[in-house]
């Protein structure tokens, strides 16, 4: 930023200046309030990453008036400066531990060295709090100055690394049991500077944007942010400037703040500069100068920032398209390099992670919920921690739910699964003993062998039914195309027993496979054997290694998908509709889009919901998401939350690149085997949570509105059996298709 | 999307082809044969629709990019498949000839097609695994032939493993397509995509629409 360059000019009283030098003691000031793991991200990169401190400090001494925004430095300091200073590292981190400050201590701010900055309250026009997005990007701000109307790079507060915010949510998880206020916001290091800011400062919401904080506003200041007042660029279409940033709706203020930042602001600001062309170059450069305008700057990526202060406004219309396509690629981009920075962040918060474990393993599960959604999840459920569980008759002893919590977090080792997963297949019942799984394994293995036989001893059927030869023939077909990259699956060291075949060779896997289909097509009567079981059978039948605990396994994952693979496709249809209802529920704009581009049957999202993203992921992946879904921890139909997250975390592509049906089925074809799972848990657990409070303040209101006996109930958004059906942990009834 | 380079003066027609036909007969294989030139033994089974495009040159001032919509085979599907065909412009409907049973599911989804897909649809029918012909042959060459000039349909036998016969499946039926209409709209704009209806899976009341 050049605007860096002109920081730090020594003159206190020069109100002209946005900086200043004034220190107590010349260079050193004392410390008031102080964040860790405040960050510049310079580029996309996570190695490029500046960490800092970010600080309140006092420039005034012994004086008996309050403070002022004007007495008041925020600065910022890179932790590489500290490095050279354990003293003074020691001030800031006592500052940021403590809750009453030291103002004995005193430390050195520094001149201009990498991004670092001090300045006056007083000469901050506004702030922009971005909060972060469903655990994946972190919550950030960008200042703006008052009388350059310069930005300073936006910082990023890094949540999960920084002390004073993971202390502070913790007592507020304790206190509220809720990591949502009552606005449905998140706490993060941002809400925490603002509390602190607050005590010397006017901060004023604009009502355009409630991320934007004004800072001791003035008169006219507020009015130009409440008013929507561009009108003197406007005359000829009045329209089209009449609402420069969408007035915030209720229904939106459950979206998420980047994405809204984003689109609302960047977007809707970026499409009507595509009408100034129809101005002549005053009223561009009137809305140019207007300070909306300018408050809406920070948002954009530095090139199209760029793009504005070219001061070539006179060629925007050239200049337009291209930047709606450099948007649309960096949205693209955003997507792809969050799923790869996540990854990274995921395995960098490992060892934070491990020693969190120890610290809160007295804590409920809640508040675990509460770190691990935003950052990351939690451990895998380990041997001990699963042998442990058990008493010495091998009857569990532990809270089921706490179990299922931790499962629901952070999966299992693999070496684990078979063992929990009858117990998640609903082989075994939880409150057996060891010996009663002993005994229920061997009758399960006797039944499976009795209804195998009903087909296979049964030799004039195999040869003359002409519908067990189709069924069979299906099979075949099937299972010789089903994972042939696995292992088990790869070698073809037997010959095929029907010489007849098309297949001249198979293996015993392959051959233990066709059975448990058949059986299976002869044991669910209503269903029969039906293509993309084969591919849900496969990952239970090889976690297993036991016939009769795959056959089984199988008949529990069919309970949960039965409905699924139906003649007449309600099942499907049924869950497309919720998926439907809950995107239009949650996100408008993006459930516009999709009835824009006929997509919003959601078909596109068939074959995930049909064999649960079976397809989707790579082997060991799924299985991990196996894990989750087999919990029904936080609902039966959680399958839903990952499509709708797998939704949301390309939604900028999806709004920006696709124009047609064919274009959407395509482009959620392709993201097969490139989803990143982690992140996509992440978001999926924020998008319940947000789904759950607004049906719960969608309620409440309607509540209200009834015994005030309103009629604008009738406005609320309506929340269908369909979409109630999603918080339940229990299997839904599938009577009807009517919602 | 996979499209041959065309040069500047071409108008390229935007056509919608539909694969139909029994489970695992070689749908799926003969796009990617078509497409990317490419086979594999052991193609999964597709669940629910892909979609693919090619673009087939015609003549020295016209192309057809087909939007080609693979769909899954098995029987218990059969109510998605209107979506696919509903705004087709052209349909393979593919069997296997080492199966007999697969040239009469292939006959009821011609049926089908003539009963509820847009009037002018253009049909091929495909007998495919012509590579196992010598071993496994159980659909004459001649009676299938003789069937799809009965149903006035195009008719090749395929292989997509050899490839022999996919890429002359693709083009004579590219090369059928009335473009006419459609190249006077396309000096303007090529429509975009396909126009489906909402209301899967329940077919489509009557074979109009607006192609």
């Amino acid at each position: 930023m050049s605007g860096l360059e002109q920081l730090d000019i020594p003159e206190m009283t020069d109100v002209e200046d946005d900086t200043v030098d004034i220190r107590i003691d010349k260079s050193r000031v004392a410390l008031l309030f102080s964040k860790s793991k405040v960050c510049i991200h310079p580029t996309t990169k996570i190695k490029d990453n500046i960490s800092g401190y970010l600080s309140l400090s006092k420039t005034k001494t012994n004086s008996g008036t309050p403070l002022t925004g004007n007495d008041i430095l925020l600065s910022w300091v890179p932790d590489s400066f500290l490095k050279s200073r354990p003293r003074d590292l020691n001030v800031f981190r006592t500052a940021e531990a403590s809750t009453e400050s030291d103002l004995k201590q005193l430390v050195e701010i520094p001149d201009h060295l990498d991004y670092s900055f001090s300045i006056r309250l007083n000469s901050i026009y506004s702030i922009l709090f971005r909060p972060p997005k469903y655990g994946w990007n972190y919550g950030s701000i960008v200042i703006n100055l008052r009388n350059s109307g310069e930005s300073l790079p936006p910082l990023f507060f890094h949540d999960d690394e920084c002390s004073s915010t993971i202390e502070y949510s913790r007592r507020i998880a304790k206190d509220h049991f809720d990591p949502f206020d009552e606005n449905g916001n998140i706490f993060w290091g941002g809400t925490h500077l603002i509390m602190h800011l607050k005590k010397y400062i006017n901060l004023e919401h604009s009502t355009h944007e409630p991320q934007l904080y004004l800072v001791n506003p003035s008169p006219e200041d507020t009015l130009a942010f409440q008013s929507h007042d561009l009108s003197h660029v406007d005359s000829p279409t009045k329209q089209g400037f009449s609402d420069p940033v969408p007035s915030p709706k209720k229904s939106q203020s459950y979206l998420n703040p980047f994405r809204r930042a984003f689109q609302d602001l960047s977007f809707t600001v970026l499409e009507r500069f595509s009408r100034v062309t129809n101005y002549g170059k005053s009223e561009v450069d009137k809305l140019m100068d207007h300070k909306v305008t300018k408050s809406l700057l920070p948002h954009f990526p530095r090139e199209v920032q760029v793009l504005f202060e070219s001061k070539r406004l006179q060629n925007l219309t050239e200049e337009y398209d291209p930047a709606r396509i450099f948007l649309a690629k960096w949205a693209a981009g955003v997507v792809e390099n969050s799923d790869t920075n996540i990854t990274n962040a995921t395995s960098d918060a490992g060892l934070l992670s491990e020693q969190q474990q120890e610290e809160d393993s007295s804590l409920g599960p809640f508040e675990l919920v509460y770190f691990d959604e935003r950052v990351k999840r939690g451990e895998p459920l380990s041997v001990d921690q699963w042998k442990s569980s058990f008493n010495s008759e091998g009857r569990l002893m532990v809270n089921i739910d706490y179990l299922l919590g931790i499962i629901f977090h952070g999966g299992m080792v693999p070496s684990l699964r078979k063992e929990v997963w009858p117990f998640l297949l609903d082989i075994y019942p939880w409150d057996s003993t060891e010996q009663e799984r002993k005994a229920l394994y061997l009758s399960l293995q006797d039944e499976y062998i009795r209804l195998k036989r009903r087909w296979y001893d049964d030799i004039p059927r195999q040869f003359n039914d002409r519908s067990f030869i189709e069924q069979k023939n299906r099979i075949e077909k099937d299972v010789h195309r089903t994972d042939r990259q696995h292992e088990y699956f790869q070698e073809e060291d037997l010959p095929h027993p029907d010489p007849q075949s098309t297949f001249t060779g198979t293996n015993l896997h392959m051959e233990m496979m066709k059975d448990m289909l058949l059986t299976y097509n002869e044991y669910d009567t209503e269903l029969g054997y039906v293509q993309g079981m084969s591919d849900l059978l496969s990952p239970i039948y090889v976690t297993f290694s036991d016939n009769a605990l795959a056959f089984w396994g199988m008949v529990g994952m069919m309970k949960r998908l039965h409905h699924n693979f139906l003649r007449d496709q309600s099942g499907m249809q049924r869950q497309l509709e919720t998926l439907r209802q809950l995107i239009q529920l949650m996100d408008k704009e993006l459930f516009i889009h999709l009835e824009k581009t006929d997509s919003s049957n959601l078909f596109c999202f068939f074959r995930m919901l049909l064999i649960y993203y079976k397809r989707e992921f790579d082997w060991e992946i799924l299985l991990k998401l196996w894990d989750v879904l087999f919990t029904n921890y936080l609902s039966y139909d959680y399958h839903i939350f990952i499509a709708y997250a797998i939704a949301e975390r390309h939604r900028e592509v999806l709004l920006n690149q696709t124009h047609a049906f064919d274009e959407v089925l395509k482009y959620f074809n392709e993201l097969s085997g490139r989803i990143a799972l982690e992140p996509t848990l992440i978001c999926a657990v924020h998008c319940f949570y947000q789904f759950k409070q607004t049906v719960s303040l969608i309620d409440r209101k309607r509540q209200e509105q009834n015994e005030n006996n309103e009629e604008a109930s009738k406005s609320l958004p309506v929340i269908t059996p369909y979409l109630r059906s999603l918080l339940s942990k229990k299997p839904p009834h599938y009577g009807g298709t009517n919602n | 999307m996979a499209s041959n380079p065309v040069p500047k003066n071409v108008v390229t027609v935007n056509q919608k082809l539909v694969l139909l036909g029994d489970s695992a007969v070689g749908k799926s294989s003969l796009v990617l044969r078509f497409v990317k030139d490419q086979f594999d033994d052991y193609r999964e089974s597709t669940i629910g629709a892909a979609f693919l495009t090619q673009t087939v040159p015609i003549d020295d001032s016209t192309s057809v990019k087909l939007e080609i919509w693979d769909t899954a085979g098995q029987e218990r599907y059969k109510s998605l498949a209107p979506m696919y065909y509903r705004n087709a412009n052209c349909a393979i409907v593919v069997y296997d000839i080492t199966q007999a049973s697969s040239l009469e599911k292939a006959k009821s989804w011609i049926k089908e097609l003539q009963r509820q897909a847009p009037e002018g649809i253009i049909i091929a029918l495909a007998g495919n695994k012509l590579d196992l012909a010598h071993e496994r042959r159980a659909v004459e060459k001649s009676d299938a032939e003789a069937y799809a000039a009965e149903a006035n349909l195009l008719f090749f036998e395929t292989s997509a493993k050899t490839a022999e016969n996919v890429n002359e499946l693709f083009t004579t039926i590219s090369k059928k397509l009335p473009l006419e209409d459609k190249l006077n709209q396309a000096r303007g704009n090529a429509p975009r995509g396909v126009n489906l209806s909402e209301s899967w899976p329940n077919p489509p009341s009557g074979g109009t629409c607006a192609c």
